[in-house]
């Protein structure tokens, strides 16, 4: 028995062969996917907007109060995921460097906003933030209002986005090589500048792509928002209620705009965390 | 002389004394104020973030006794 001979292709036509083999499989597969499970969903907004003509378009997308939402929407979106950066990143470094008693717990807590259902967490927070509640009532006689205010819907972002940074960062600094850290010591370097200048360039491309994800979560948050906000119309309205509540009226042209408009935003927003996270991952590397 | 003998035996390194060992740590460590001062800003922004939040759900959910009659 002869084993077959593998056909070549003609000497005329030169093909470089991958050597992973399941190439067009693998990519066909994942294309299809995506295209079911994004592409085609998303795009049926922009056929929808479509049918509303320019004029109709940028009517019900520049609203004063479809413009507020956004301002709020992104503004909200943006601070929490930058609080997070910040305490993500300190909770991720005391959580892989210490031992401290009620170490578990605290690790195991950090997930809570994944298991918990966004409704509960933002009835949680509203009772805790309200003008009687445990914290809302010691900020109160400071004239401090969080509940009901944008700073109430920051305050919920950002307890829905910590994990995200948290548990990107995690890794990486479990993995990072203490050696480094002690060459920059023998080369004289104290804590502050080996954190700086030696630890934080590794860690940047993991904390944009936490953040990202952070704020990716948070510019679509519904659950935990709507009670906290109060939903002012122009004051504490997010996009994604202004939408709901335009989708309720059977307003899908006017919803569909809205939508485009923060797709368009959130695309904006990360594409541009990518290049950065890029950007890092090159000067780490 | 004796004196001159008895430093020599742990720079063979069989047991490592606990000046070395912190000396060690030190170049890739924190100083303990640092330390725990990072560990009290996390350990209070998850309390504040996560844990009243959680304590509340609780406390809210059984306001009314464990068994409801």
């Amino acid at each position: 028995m002869t084993l077959p001979v593998p056909r070549r292709a003609a000497p005329s036509v030169p093909r470089v062969r991958s050597v992973l083999p399941g190439v067009r499989l693998t990519l066909g597969f994942t294309l299809a996917y995506l295209l079911f499970l994004v592409i085609i969903p998303l795009s049926t907004l922009f056929v929808r907007t479509a049918r509303l003509g320019w004029s109709g378009f940028l009517e019900a997308a520049t609203s004063p109060r479809a413009m507020a939402a956004y301002t709020l929407s992104v503004g909200a979106s943006v601070t929490a995921a930058l609080v997070n950066g910040v305490f993500g990143l300190l909770v991720a470094w005391v959580l892989t460097r210490y031992r401290f008693p009620g170490k578990s717990i605290a690790d195991a807590l950090v997930d809570l906003p994944f298991a918990l259902p966004t409704a509960v967490a933002g009835v949680a927070l509203t009772t805790l933030y309200a003008q009687n509640g445990l914290i809302g009532g010691l900020l109160a006689p400071h004239g401090i209002k969080v509940a009901f205010t944008p700073l109430g819907i920051t305050v919920a972002l950002t307890f829905i986005g910590l994990p995200f940074v948290v548990r990107s960062v995690q890794p990486v600094l479990e993995t990072l090589p203490r050696e480094i850290e002690e060459v920059a010591a023998t080369l004289g370097a104290d804590r502050w500048q080996t954190f700086r200048r030696v630890i934080l360039p590794a860690l940047t491309p993991a904390l944009v792509a936490g953040v990202s994800l952070s704020f990716a979560r948070a510019i679509g948050e519904y659950g935990s928002v709507v009670f906290i906000s109060g939903n002012m119309p122009g004051l504490t309205e997010i996009a994604p209620l202004l939408i709901m509540g335009k989708l309720e009226q059977y307003d899908y042209g006017g919803a569909t705009a809205i939508a485009v408009v923060m797709l368009l935003l959130s695309a904006v927003i990360l594409i541009s965390a990518g290049l950065l996270q890029r950007r890092a991952a090159k000067r780490a590397a | 002389m004796s004196t001159t003998i008895a430093p020599a035996a742990p720079r063979h390194g069989i047991a490592p004394g606990p000046r070395v060992k912190r000396h060690a740590s030190s170049a890739t460590g924190e100083s303990a104020v640092a330390r725990w001062l990072l560990i009290g800003a996390a350990l209070a922004y998850l309390f504040l973030f996560l844990g009243l939040p959680l304590f509340v759900v609780f406390q809210e959910a059984l306001k009314k006794g464990v068994v409801r009659i």
